[in-house]
């Protein structure tokens, strides 16, 4: 049985994660609260695990944070524990090509030669917020973060290099400009040929790509046109008709760990 | 007896060209360029150290062929002179081509094998009047001289360049890996261990990645890096069964150079060049064939152009470039560019295999 979720939006999340068109989008599973809100909306800047631990205790049942920063470990494993179902929607991993894109790539990882990856992000955006949202998607890839190290930063962005499982280099940077919108793209060079992944912002239902190369030929996966917005709402009501807890903290806490031990940099409360 | 003073076209038109080595960049390379530009010039003479090499490549031609550079540079058919054998002898070949008065000399990349010994070169060009042109290929395209004459003021506002080179299965590789060191042994890949590679072996990889492979787009990494006098190789890594990720910084400038040779037929050379508020991206077509220009994006936010493809790829706009030179029209390159070209890619490649060293490397955790 599926009831219609009640909404309320920080300010700041009705921005960042373009919530009013969302549930406008969803209007069967969602629609906007007069009073106290089944699901909260709140936008990840720093304090975001305090602010989730609120709404849980206000009775919130679901809590969307729209790209939450590296706060430490034990604030996101604290966050974790509260009775709201807490979904995360992250800039590039909440796309929902991400999850056909970790298919794909598993049969690209065993002879794998290299995985590249350029994060583009506009002018003025943090280095450290913009390697976490690109760490994010990388492990939601499926590909481990451990290995990372920072290469350099600076204020047009970074560097960071690693290995994969077999041993084959990884090497990751962001890059800030205007001259292109933002996007994520990852590379992974095989043997014979390579997938191709670029997920674009979710400012719009854009679609990501995903092209995989293999001796046959090139062959663009079917396209989504969903946002990672919008993907995230959808996704928190499967769990709550479900009855499941979504496993986003759990996983970010990992995120969390490489940016600290990479950057030093750990967002407080 | 030619001589550079005196530059005007042969009396049917054409320029005599004269081959020094015979090797594969000579049949496979400049060659076949020269068969689209019957107008400009006609292959006249090649000399190898391998009499059956000059011959065999020479008769394919209809030219005379020998094994004595003298023969060549005293051949009065010879109007300019292409130097194509392996990098040592460079040097001294066309410093030879300048003095026996040639009207113009091309010599493959690297043109010396440092900053003393080009700069002497450049002085023998000075001299005698004879211009060199260098064959970075890429440098002459059409599609990145188009992008070149349209972006304005790209250059001071770059703050990051990255160089990705992705080439399918070619019998060159060993070339590439290892023409430099002439560690032929180094660059066989161990099947057991696919991400292992021995210490000595990636360091060879990495040389011969850089004054092989990355050499082509250093020059234009160059025009964006008023400071590349400070690069500092910041990571370098190897691929199998060849490549390199190399991460490279100067006070103003990050710069990522990207290589993979692997098995698939999907070739990809494209050059990025990023500012805050543009982005010129080059894509040049595989090197070994004769398929057109690049084609060149300037993309400024919500809007891109786009220059070419034009019909002619970069090592055809090297030769055209010689015959203007030749028939005393157009500017050689700077000396001073051609040195600080060749000394930024040493400087990169030695840079390279050092900070290989470095303890972080996958390679130990991979090879227990
Ligand atoms: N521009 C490009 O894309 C590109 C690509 C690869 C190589 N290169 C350069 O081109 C040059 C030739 O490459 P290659 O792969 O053909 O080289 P190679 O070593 O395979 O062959 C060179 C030829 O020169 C001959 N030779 C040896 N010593 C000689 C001498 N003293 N005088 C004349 N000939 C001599 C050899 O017998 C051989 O036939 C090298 O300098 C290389 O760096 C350029």
């Amino acid at each position: 049985m599926s009831t219609k979720l009640t909404v309320h939006a920080d300010p700041k999340a009705e921005l960042s994660g373009g919530v009013s068109a969302v549930v406008a989008s969803l209007p069967v599973s969602y629609g906007p609260a007069a009073g106290a809100a089944d699901i909260s909306a709140l936008d990840g800047e720093a304090g975001w695990t305090l602010r989730v631990l609120a709404a849980a205790q206000d009775g919130a049942r679901g809590v969307v944070v729209v790209n939450p920063v590296a706060e430490s470990v034990e604030d996101i494993a604290a966050a974790a524990k509260t009775a709201a179902a807490v979904a995360l929607d992250q800039r590039w991993s909440s796309n929902p090509a991400v999850e056909g894109a970790r298919h794909a790539l598993q049969g690209y990882l065993d002879d794998a030669a290299l995985l590249d990856s350029v994060a583009i992000a506009a002018p003025g955006t943090q280095s450290v917020e913009l390697l976490t949202q690109h760490l994010a998607l990388i492990q939601d890839l499926g590909v481990g973060l451990e290995t990372l190290r920072l290469v350099q930063h600076g204020p047009t962005g970074y560097v960071a290099a690693g290995s994969l499982a077999n041993g084959a280099p990884m090497a990751l940077q962001g890059i800030t400009t205007s001259a292109v919108r933002p996007r994520c793209s990852v590379t992974v060079l095989n043997s014979t040929g390579g997938l191709e992944l670029t997920v674009p912002d979710p400012d719009a239902a854009w679609p990501a790509e995903i092209l995989v190369t293999n001796p046959s030929g090139s062959t663009l996966l079917p396209t989504l046109y969903e946002s990672a917005h919008r993907s995230t709402w959808t996704r928190l009501k499967k769990h709550l008709d479900a009855g499941q807890m979504p496993t986003d903290l759990a996983r970010f806490g990992e995120v969390a760990s490489a940016v600290h031990r990479l950057t030093g940099h750990r967002a407080t409360p | 007896m030619h001589n550079s003073l005196y530059p005007e076209p042969e009396p049917n038109g054409v320029l005599g060209v004269g081959i020094l080595g015979a090797g594969p960049v000579t049949q496979a390379i400049h060659l076949p360029s020269l068969a689209r530009l019957r107008d400009l010039f006609e292959v006249r003479h090649i000399m190898d150290v391998d009499p059956a090499v000059a011959e065999s490549v020479a008769s394919r031609v209809g030219a005379r062929f020998s094994t004595s550079m003298d023969e060549l540079l005293a051949d009065p058919e010879v109007d300019v002179v292409a130097i194509c054998s392996p990098h040592q002898f460079h040097a001294a070949q066309v410093t030879a081509a300048c003095r026996a008065g040639k009207k113009a000399v091309l010599c493959e990349k690297p043109f010396a094998m440092n900053g003393e010994e080009a700069a002497r070169i450049s002085a023998v060009s000075a001299e005698t009047g004879v211009p060199i042109i260098v064959g970075a290929m890429h440098t002459f395209d059409p599609g990145w001289l188009a992008a070149e004459a349209a972006w304005g003021n790209l250059p001071e506002q770059v703050h990051t360049i990255r160089s990705s080179i992705v080439l399918p299965p070619n019998p060159r590789f060993e070339d590439f890996a290892t023409e430099i060191v002439g560690r032929p042994e180094a660059s066989a890949p161990e099947a057991s261990t696919p991400n292992h590679v021995e210490p000595a072996a990636a360091k060879a990889m990495l040389r011969g990645g850089v004054m092989g492979l990355a050499i082509h787009d250093l020059p234009l990494v160059r025009r964006f890096v008023p400071d590349f006098q400070s690069v500092e190789v910041l990571h370098a890594e190897v691929l199998q069964p060849f490549g390199y990720v190399i991460s490279l910084r100067t006070a103003t400038r990050t710069i990522e150079l990207r290589a993979a040779m692997n098995s698939t037929w999907k070739p990809e050379w494209t050059f990025q060049a990023i500012g805050d508020e543009a982005q010129l991206t080059v894509s040049f077509t595989p090197s070994y064939v004769h398929s057109g220009s690049a084609t060149a994006q300037i993309a400024r936010a919500g809007s891109a152009i786009q220059l070419g493809p034009y019909g002619h790829n970069g090592y055809e706009g090297e030769w055209r470039k010689l015959a203007e030179l030749a028939r005393g029209k157009g500017e050689a390159p700077p000396a001073r560019t051609l040195i600080d070209d060749l000394e930024f890619a040493l400087s990169i490649a030695d840079g390279a295999a050092t900070r290989y060293e470095s303890p972080t490397h996958t390679r130990q955790e991979v090879s227990a």
